[in-house]
């Protein structure tokens, strides 16, 4: 990765109140502008307790026990693991307003931005209805909307996709891969969903007991089957499915590493046949 | 097979003027696996939520075991069927683990020794057994979704409706509940689970019910839904990555759906080659 940390995290230890052990310990992390960084890990493992950390809200909003530094420039947008715990607006409108409240925007602007991301997580049609009465996975996609509207450079995603139905959460992530493209922001994004991250993400961590196990690109990082394994972490089915290829010898190990999605492993599948046929030929 | 559930023209709105269930009509027997699927919207909870009679329909009805729910009060048809909720946290209240679960089957009018002993069985289900007096509140997501399973599983139902119930849980947490809902299956319990998961669908369901804008848009066994490509995409979800997979390669039918299947596939290309090449 080229330029500056947009955000670091340095010896970060922390101990929630009333807790016998650290949810965080030992974390070094450095992100930086255009890239996607998963963070996996068990239950408990301290995926949110990092996420609420690299957003500040450890220590400021929680009693306990913290050291080591935080450095963060450019501003902030969170995605909650319970949105609804969040909502305060009485309508969908509202609620994405609150989050423009001080961007200085005149009122048509704002309204135009709600628009926008209302369409962007497919909620068009809904910015009138109230955020309390909607499906669990629309919910989230207001939770989503909410912290697009402001533009972040820096975007904290707590479990996003884990309602949104298969298209959905697709979308979600082709979203957040174009605007680390085009605007060059950073994205972190946990999730137990490894096939997605696999196909989305540029670096994966492996969080468990409150440290970083792993912290590596994400095709070498799903090379470490045994390791991910050993903590209880999927292994998406593909990279499975193309170690049994190698293992009966129906494809040969691909020099890069594993296949991080569908298209990937069938590509890399019909290149063999065609050089088996001719083989034997 | 004796019917267990049924769903006859029911459509239901949660405001007068838009209906968000339209003229489903369905039959569950009992001792059914079954999935639901479909898009985010599509009515799936409001579905389920009519199995228990925590909503009526607007028209149509649904019977259980015979007897329309409405006739009948939400309390007195949860013996029978039991609906888990979306968000654990609409169904947690109590100030420990261990009441929480204890909630329903003393509800029920059980005796203590009985309770105890539902309780610590569940717990062990979810893996919970060591945090039985643990504040249920401030623990992990996915400690408080295995929470609300168990309060479920306590009450010992002919017939359990799991909305989502594998949202938040860990790899591990995911299996445990998919085990145990087999294991409950097996044991001749109607299972009906709402999710998004079609990695689950494939590997557990024995039905699948198709959801799109408040419709019943399909009704198969996982092979045949999966197959229907047309039904997916309406439905806004995709077939599980193995089929895909076995799709894009080219395999023949039954294209295998699960990663099981799938490598048995493989180790039969491989014979296969090897007595021709042979
Ligand atoms: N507010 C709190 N007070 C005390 N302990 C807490 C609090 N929040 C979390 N913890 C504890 O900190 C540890 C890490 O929890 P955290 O919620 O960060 O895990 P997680 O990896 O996000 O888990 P999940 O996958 O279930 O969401 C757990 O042991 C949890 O019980
Ligand atoms: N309390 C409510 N008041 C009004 N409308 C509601 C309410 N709850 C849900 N709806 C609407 O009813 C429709 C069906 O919602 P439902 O919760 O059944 O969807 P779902 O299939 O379970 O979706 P998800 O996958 O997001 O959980 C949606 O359009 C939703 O906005
Ligand atoms: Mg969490
Ligand atoms: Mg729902």
């Amino acid at each position: 990765m080229t330029g500056q940390p947009l955000l670091r995290l340095e010896n970060v230890r922390w101990q929630y109140e009333d807790s016998a052990k650290h949810a965080l310990s030992d974390i070094n992390l450095s992100l930086y502008p255009g890239e996607v960084v998963g963070i996996v890990g068990p239950s408990a493992a301290g995926k949110t307790t990092l996420l609420l950390a690299l957003g500040g809200l450890v220590p400021r909003n929680y009693s306990g026990q913290f050291s080591g530094e935080r450095r963060v420039t450019g501003e902030l947008g969170i995605v909650f693991q319970d949105p609804e715990t969040q909502f305060i607006g009485l309508t969908v409108e509202e609620e994405i307003a609150f989050s423009l409240e001080n961007s200085g925007q005149a009122d048509e602007e704002i309204e135009q931005r709600i628009g926008e991301v209302l369409k962007l997580v497919g909620l068009e049609g809904f910015a009138l209805r109230s955020p309390f009465e909607l499906s669990g996975g629309e919910k989230q996609r207001v939770a989503i909307a909410s912290a697009l509207a402001h533009q972040p450079r820096i975007l904290l995603l707590d479990e996003p996709t884990s309602e949104l139905d298969p298209k959905g959460a697709r979308e979600v992530f082709q979203l957040l891969s174009q605007l680390k493209r085009e605007q060059e922001i950073t994205i972190v994004v946990s999730s137990h969903a490894t096939e997605e991250l696999a196909q989305f993400c540029d670096r994966i961590l492996l969080l468990a007991d409150g440290r970083i196990e792993l912290d590596l690109p994400v095709r070498p990082f799903f090379g470490k089957v045994e390791e991910l394994e050993k903590h209880g972490i999927l292994v998406p089915d593909v990279i499975q499915l193309y170690l049994q290829m190698c293992r009966t010898g129906v494809i040969t190990a691909n020099k890069y590493g594993v296949p991080l999605h569908v298209d990937e492993l069938a590509e890399w599948y019909r290149e063999a046949r065609i050089s088996g046929r001719r083989d034997e030929t | 097979m004796s019917s267990l559930i049924r769903f006859e023209n029911v459509s239901f709105g949660y405001e007068a003027d838009k209906q968000v269930l339209k003229d489903v009509s369905l039959n569950v027997d009992r001792g059914e696996l079954i999935a639901i699927i479909g898009g985010n919207g599509s009515g799936k909870t409001t579905l389920a939520k009519h199995c228990n009679g925590l909503y009526k329909p607007t028209s149509g009805t649904v019977t259980v075991k015979g007897r329309d729910t409405r006739e009948q009060s939400v309390a007195e048809l949860s013996r029978t069927v039991t609906y888990c909720y979306q968000n654990p946290d609409h169904q947690i209240f109590q100030s420990t683990i261990f009441e929480e679960v204890a909630f329903g089957p003393k509800n029920l009018g059980l005796p203590q020794t009985e309770i105890e002993q539902r309780v610590t069985e569940a717990l062990a289900a979810v893996g919970l057994e060591q945090m039985r007096s643990a504040e249920p509140y401030f623990s992990s997501k996915g400690t408080r979704q295995k929470i609300a399973v168990a309060s479920i599983l306590a009450m010992k139902p002919e017939a359990i409706v799991l909305d989502e119930p594998t949202t938040g849980l860990d790899y591990r947490g995911v299996r445990d509940i998919m085990a145990l809902l087999r294991k409950l299956h097996q044991a001749g319990h109607t299972i009906i689970v709402v999710t998004h998961d079609m990695k689950l669908v494939a590997e557990y369901a024995l039905r699948v019910l198709v959801m799109h804008q408040g419709r019943l848009l399909c009704d198969g066994t996982p092979q045949e839904v999966f197959a229907r490509q047309e039904v997916l995409m309406k439905a806004q979800v995709e077939a599980p990555a193995v089929y895909r997979f076995g799709v894009a390669a080219g395999w023949s039918e039954p294209v295998p759906l699960t990663l099981e299947q799938a490598k048995v596939r493989v180790t039969e290309e491989r014979m296969l080659h090897e007595t021709r090449s042979s």
